[in-house]
């Protein structure tokens, strides 16, 4: 079958009424999480994870994608009408879309914000409907060897690029490597560290770490400092753009999708970095720089076009070699292994109506964010009225229940309740939960391929360095090292990035 | 309650927050993390090993006890050398309610009715963190546990634990007034 047939087989699958139903629940909660301040895509995730688990594994991903690429749309509402970016990829949105409000010209900056978001959105997902496939095909010849030296490297590049201090990022990388072997040694059977509690025997629940140290300490983190918001709220017939902004923004479009789709690929904080360098890129490029950060469309099309085209990258490594590159894409990891579907090299052959259906679906989701988005801005913006500590009661409801009923054992809320208050604690003193939770879910695969490559190899660390693996990490490298000169280059450094977040 | 001489800084963090050394907030925690990967190295030191060639199941735990410990001493160490940097805000009024609140419903969740522990956890974050009016906490908690039984219990289908309280409500009301006649 050829991929156009493929897809085609996706669209079946993507557009039955539950599929539908659950591309539009979830991209509505994505904006609703991207539209609030301090709930990002990844609390918004981890909370409805349990949700997920009741319905089919194709629903069930589909609903979860599509809060991942609805926050990052949502953000861009907030930077722009309140300059509170509602997350970490929309802080450069802030610089010229509030520019823009200010100005009264905050319609035109959210009309082009969504559909650079659309366009970057579709062609990441084409481009993932390209590369995944092929890349898959070569991945199934590799060993445990090399998979052992992608996860390696994708887990010692998050340490590189991640913002804060690398010691400690390197550290709760461990750290969730750790917590990772709590559970039956999957190849012996003993247990480890469960001192006779069969509860622990399949290890400490994901879902509960998960929606512990994300959505617990975020809303712990933000209830510190939430303040009522004063939000720009335009009217609906002021979102159609003038003709010089729609001239001005489409190069700045075009760009930023393909900065969004290469940069896509650097493992960690992706979405970020893309936003910083189509942003650079763009003053570079303008014929005007000295209007950027004093209300320039291009500055406002080009980084929400580049962070959501990094949205399809993303899910390249996920779909096709099993990786999460990101924290967004383990939260689908986890999803689709608890529901039997073992993401990577096979999945397109063993579960074509997964992948095929996912891609569809994001398709689908990138139209209806753009319909929802656009006429319904003034509603989310009413969200923005309700004071945070009436939110907060309600999401820890869903999150208590949420993470009871995957399993039926009250352990799991205390385990909820612990790792948030430890997230919160290591939060303030500098310490990142993302390189943690991504440890979490490689971890189980990394020991099992490491002692399977060791088996294989009659004990020899060479395996470690044969051909394949040497191909792999110097291609790899070789690529992320490019990206990075070249995001240096245009002017992304994490401490800008860092602080701009702060700010 | 507040420090009368507090700074503004410390006033926009809440009533109960205290004002802690960053420094001193990260050696804690490399004390803490220190702890864990210690008690890692322990624990799998008690499994087999296996070799360095054919590593066993506590062989993994083990190097990453090791590892974790090596890191937390070169954070320890950076701390202790470390410059009196910023100051770190801990104990935010607001915070310590919902923890606590959060202990609660962990603690009682499968003892008492979860619509009971999930309405009083709504009403007491409403009444003590956003000061909202009892009536508008009451009103707002049983609405709030409406919404749940209908999406958990009616759309999903998720059977939620009754707990021991309305039986101990009736056995109480019997006793009561049926045993007193």
């Amino acid at each position: 079958m050829s991929p156009f047939e493929h897809l085609m087989s996706g669209f079946a699958v993507a557009l039955t009424w539950q599929s539908l139903f659950y591309a539009f629940v979830g991209c509505l909660w994505g904006t609703i999480v991207g539209v609030l301040p301090g709930l990002g895509p990844l609390a918004g995730m981890t909370l409805l994870l349990p949700l997920t688990f009741s319905l089919d594994p194709v629903n069930g991903i589909i609903m979860l994608t599509g809060i991942f690429y609805g926050a990052m749309y949502g953000g861009s509402t907030t930077s722009i009408l309140v300059r509170i970016p509602g997350e970490a990829a929309s802080v450069v949105t802030c610089l010229d879309g509030y520019e823009m409000a200010r100005q009264g010209r905050a319609g035109p900056a959210l009309m082009i914000a969504a559909v650079g978001s659309f366009i970057g959105g579709t062609v990441s997902v084409l481009g993932l409907m390209l590369v995944a496939p092929p890349l898959a095909r070569v991945m199934v010849a590799i060993g445990p060897s090399v998979e052992v030296v992608l996860m390696l490297l994708a887990l010692g590049t998050i340490t590189l690029v991640s913002g804060g201090s690398r010691l400690k990022t390197a550290t709760m990388i461990v750290l969730g490597l750790a917590v990772g072997t709590v559970g039956l040694d999957k190849i012996t059977g003993t247990p480890r560290f469960t001192f006779g509690n069969l509860g622990l025997a399949d290890g400490l629940s994901f879902t509960a770490l998960a929606i512990g140290l994300f959505g617990i300490s975020e809303i712990l983190f933000n209830l510190e400092k939430s303040k009522p918001v004063q939000a720009i709220r335009p009217k609906l017939r002021e979102l159609v753009p003038k003709w010089e902004d729609l001239k001005e923004s489409a190069p700045a479009i075009g760009r930023g999708t393909i900065v969004g789709f290469i940069f896509g690929i650097i493992p960690g904080v992706s979405h970020v970095v893309s936003t910083f360098v189509s942003y650079a890129l763009e003053k570079r490029f303008s014929r005007h720089p000295e209007q950027f950060g004093k209300g320039a469309i291009a500055g406002v099309a080009a980084p929400e076009t580049a962070n959501n085209a990094t949205t399809g990258t993303a899910m390249i490594p996920l779909l096709a070699l099993g990786i999460p590159s990101i924290p967004a894409t383990a939260i689908l990891l986890s999803a689709l292994t608890i529901h039997g579907v073992q993401p990577g090299p096979l999945l397109m052959s063993d579960n074509p109506q997964v992948f095929w259906g996912l891609v569809a679906s994001m398709y689908i989701g990138n139209a209806v964010l753009l319909i929802l988005n656009l006429p319904f801005v003034g509603l989310f913006v009413n969200l923005l009225r309700i004071p945070y500590t009436w939110l907060v009661p309600m999401i820890l409801i869903v999150s208590v229940i949420g993470v009871y009923s995957v399993n039926f054992k009250p352990t799991d809320i205390w385990i909820m309740v612990l790792s948030g208050a430890a997230g919160y604690l290591l939060r303030k003193f500098g310490y990142e939960m993302a390189p943690l939770l991504l440890a979490l879910v490689l971890g189980d695969r990394l020991e099992e391929n490491f002692r399977l490559a060791l088996t294989m190899s009659g004990g020899s660390y060479a395996t470690f360095a044969d051909q394949a693996s040497l191909i792999v990490i110097l291609t790899a490298a070789g690529l992320l090292l490019i990206l990075q000169a070249c995001a240096w280059a245009f002017g992304y450094r994490k401490s800008i990035a860092d602080q701009a977040e702060r700010a | 309650m507040a420090d009368e001489n507090a700074s503004p800084d410390a006033e926009e963090q809440g009533a109960w927050a205290r004002p802690v050394s960053s420094r001193l907030g990260e050696i804690a925690m490399s004390v803490a993390l220190l702890a864990t990967a210690v008690f890692f190295v322990w624990q799998a030191v008690l499994l087999p090993l296996g070799g360095i060639g054919l590593p066993g199941p506590g062989f993994f735990p083990f190097a990453l006890g090791a590892v974790l410990g090596l890191l937390v001493l070169a954070i320890f160490y950076c701390s202790i050398r470390s410059e009196e940097a910023e100051i770190v805000y801990l104990g935010h009024r607001d915070v310590l309610i919902v923890l606590a609140a959060l202990i609660g419903v962990a603690l009682t969740f499968e003892e008492v009715d979860t619509y009971v522990i999930l309405g009083a956890f709504m009403a007491a974050v409403l009444l003590l963190v956003a000061r909202a009016a009892l009536w508008k906490a009451a009103i707002a908690a049983v609405l709030s546990m409406v919404a749940v039984w209908a999406m958990f219990k009616l759309a999903l289908g998720v059977r939620l634990p009754t707990g021991e309280f309305w039986d101990a409500l009736r056995d109480l009301a019997l006793s009561k007034f049926v045993g007193g006649l």
